[in-house]
């Protein structure tokens, strides 16, 4: 059977960001071992989405790239506040 | 004025074959254009530079660190940048003027041309294993040369254009292009738009029949335009994309630890046309087993840095695997220091059992480790083991009321524990010693001239190199060199050490498991448990098994290889040829892995929780289609006999990797299961 190393959302197809997921949610229930902290929910749900939803989302990002970035200057700018 | 952007590269090749038939001459843009980065930020690859220049300066006695290095580069090209823009309109720098005077700064006289040269061949090697060309554009540069174009490949960076010639070339287009222009040459860039008259007036162009792509609107589209160029600018989302990925997993790992494993394997990942389909277990090899070796020799490599090491030994035949390895990745991963030098070491368990008894005879604890493997049973067994002609024993065994073939396992049936106490009553006899030592002494006497002449008494530490598991060959190793005054202090640096028998550790001879060790608890390293055949055979020298070392007439040695022409020979080759693509992978992996480990800065102790993540994940938690592809097909063991078990003691524990595929997919739970088995016996150890 062939496949390639790196899948088209740019994850390795050997550990994709689901598989990890799925050990991360295992682990709250069984201890697994030593992972210095671990992925972090956060970091795991942002990759993901990068990962699997990741194409019409920066289809729309580098379309609309003046559009966006007024946005997150107000979001930053909010969040200061 | 309306930039034409195209948001995929296939949209502006696209566009721009409808354009060029009325062209002659196309531009192109080199870097996030023509060649793109694996990682986001461009001047990160700077950091190993600063790295190496550091080294190199602590190889001199000088005191500086990375930091260091790279705050003083920073301020001088800030301030070779000032100096331009009062001069000219762009503010750009050139590398071998600011890198010139950093160094001289550092080393002072030292400081020639040679060490410049040293640097920026670093500097382009490290450039280098971070670019990779764009398929579809080099094939249309391709076409474009075809018909006769004039191609230029022209950059704004701060590197002259015989340092770009070098990307282009081993990236494999230098051949299409007609020339490379760089701004750091003429401080005329394509940002003020003043690299166009130059290029007009260099080669003689006609602004109407000239084409540029390139990926800054300003630069590559806005400047071109304004000068009467047809542009065309790249904006790739899928790029951006790709970018994000590894820019968040950088990111990420300054914080979680964990994500540096997974930020270095995407580094590593091919890209472009690199990415090829690949055999699935080509795809282990590479993603897998790959960045588990790589973390080890480099781990033993710094190690041997740090406690002077001088040489290391990597043992036979799984040593092989990480020697490779090592010769691929190590060197360009620490280029500036001295590293340890490197041999392989014929040696095996079966070679060694019978040389370590040539001093000191045949001990109660060596002749307990025969009794190890379920297979071997009686003291025919122990002479096998320890390559003992039974014959000369036969007065020995009588004596103590035992023969040959009296069972002194208490795994088989007919065991008899007196049978035991007197075999080890035999073991105290000075006779049957001095018979021991008699048979095994040439061997020991062959293995002492073949340690000679690959120069091992000649250090004074070294470090022997081994895939694990007990560190019997160690032992055995060892014990056959103690009786000599030059013997060096021995560092077992094993993949793991399960430590099945407790190992005789002094200062001149110890064993330290680095993936996983059993000393140190690391409940999700013992994973390693679940498939320790697999790291064997994926590891293993494509060469038969050594037998043992003979002393010939004429004084010297010979080095006994098993014979392959039989039904286990056979098998071997089998399992080489299967796991012929695991091994490319690994291999192929070694590269990659010195260029993404370097830029990223981490070591071992950094990337053990992602280790330790695809060791559970890939080992205790596989899947059924991975764990029916990677599983080995045969395993050679000659140490473990095959005489055949007791009933109450036939039944092995069971083992996820052992299961058929029928149980793999049906049986509810299992993996869940046997995973709480595992943990249930770690903690009972």
């Amino acid at each position: 059977m062939a496949k390639r190393i790196m899948t088209k959302g740019f994850d390795t197809s050997s550990s994709p960001m689901h598989r990890i997921l799925r050990h991360y949610i295992r682990s709250r229930f069984v201890p697994m071992g030593f992972y210095h902290g671990g992925a972090g929910l956060k970091c795991l749900l942002i990759l993901s989405v990068t990962h699997y939803l990741g194409r019409p989302i920066f289809w729309f990002i580098t379309r609309f790239e003046s559009q966006v970035r007024r946005i997150y200057i107000l979001r930053t700018k909010i969040s200061f506040k | 004025m309306k930039i034409p952007k195209y948001y995929s590269l296939p949209a502006l090749i696209r566009e721009g074959k409808k354009i060029a038939p009325t062209v002659g001459t196309v531009t192109f843009d080199l870097f996030d254009t023509l060649l793109i980065r694996r990682i986001h930020d461009p001047d990160l690859v700077k950091l190993p530079v600063a790295r190496f220049v550091a080294d190199l300066a602590r190889a001199e006695g000088l005191n500086w660190n990375q930091q260091q290095v790279q705050d003083l580069r920073d301020d001088i090209e800030k301030r070779h940048r000032r100096e331009t823009g009062q001069k000219f309109d762009d503010h750009e720098a050139c590398y071998p003027y600011y890198m010139q005077e950093m160094l001289t700064k550092i080393f002072s006289d030292v400081a020639d041309e040679a060490l410049f040269d040293k640097v920026a061949d670093y500097e382009v090697a490290m450039e280098n294993s971070m670019l990779v060309p764009r398929g579809e554009l080099v094939d249309w540069l391709k076409e474009l040369k075809g018909q006769s174009k004039n191609i230029l490949v022209v950059s704004d960076i701060y590197l002259p254009a015989r340092y770009l010639e070098r990307f282009v070339e081993h990236a494999g287009f230098l051949d299409l292009v007609d020339g490379v222009i760089s701004s750091a040459d003429t401080f005329l860039a394509k940002a003020s738009g003043k690299a166009f008259p130059l290029l007009q007036k260099k080669y003689n162009l006609d602004p109407a029949r000239w084409l540029h792509v390139g990926d800054n609107p300003v630069s590559d589209g806005l400047r071109p335009l304004e000068f009467g160029i047809k542009a065309l600018v790249l904006h790739d989302s899928s790029e951006k994309r790709r970018k994000s990925v590894i820019r968040r997993l950088v990111n990420y790992s300054d914080g979680r630890p964990f994500w540096r494993g997974r930020a270095l394997q995407q580094l590593m990942l091919p890209l472009e046309y690199e990415n090829k389909e690949r055999d699935d277990l080509y795809v282990e090899g590479y993603s897998f087993l790959g960045p588990m070796i790589g973390a080890f020799v480099q781990y033993i490599a710094e190690r041997c840095m740090n406690e002077n090491i001088g040489k290391v030994f990597f043992l036979s035949r799984e040593g092989w695997t990480f020697k490779r390895y090592w010769e691929e990745s190590i060197p360009h991963l620490f280029p500036g220091r001295q590293l340890p030098a490197t041999e392989y070491l014929y040696v095996s368990r079966m070679a060694l059992a019978g040389a370590s008894c040539a001093y000191q005879g045949l001990t109660r604890k060596n002749a307990e480790i025969v009794f190890l493997p379920s297979g071997n049973s009686d003291f025919l067994d122990v002479c096998r083991v320890f390559s003992l002609d039974p014959e000369p024993f036969q007065p020995h065994l009588a004596r103590f009321g035992i023969s040959a073939t009296t069972v002194l396992s208490h795994l088989h049936d007919g065991y008899l524990q007196k049978n035991r106490i007197h075999f080890t009553e035999m073991l105290d006899d000075e006779e049957f010693q001095a018979e021991v030592r008699r048979q095994t002494r040439p061997a020991n006497d062959a293995l002492m001239l073949y340690l000679v002449e690959i120069g091992f008494f000649a250090q004074q530490d070294v470090a022997l190199v081994d895939i694990g598991w007990r560190g019997t060959i160690q032992r055995f190793f060892h014990e056959a060199i103690a009786h000599r005054d030059d013997a060096p202090k021995c560092h077992g640096m094993l993949f793991g050490a399960t430590r099945g028998i407790p190992f005789p550790t002094t200062p001149e001879n110890a064993i330290e498991g680095v993936i996983y060790d059993k000393h140190r608890f690391d409940f999700a390293a013992s994973s390693i448990l679940y498939a320790r055949d697999l790291f064997e055979e994926a590891c293993r020298a494509p060469h038969p098994t050594l037998n043992g070392y003979r002393l010939k007439d004429d004084g010297e040695y010979e080095l006994i290889f098993r014979h392959t022409d039989d039904e286990i020979g056979r098998a071997e080759k089998e399992q080489d040829k299967n796991y012929a693509p695991l091994q490319q992978g690994v291999f192929d992996s070694a590269e990659r892995y010195s260029a993404a480990s370097a830029l990223l800065g981490y070591s071992l102790s950094d990337y053990r929780p992602w280790i330790n993540y695809l060791l559970v994940s890939k080992l205790a938690f596989s899947k059924t289609r991975e764990i029916l592809n990677i599983r080995h097909k045969h395993h050679l063991d000659d140490f473990h006999g095959a005489k055949k078990v007791a009933k109450a003691h036939a039944k092995l524990p069971a083992s996820l990797w052992r299961k058929s595929a029928i149980a793999l997919y049906c049986s509810p739970f299992l993996r869940l299961r046997l995973f709480l088995r595992h943990m249930k016996d770690r903690l009972n150890e």
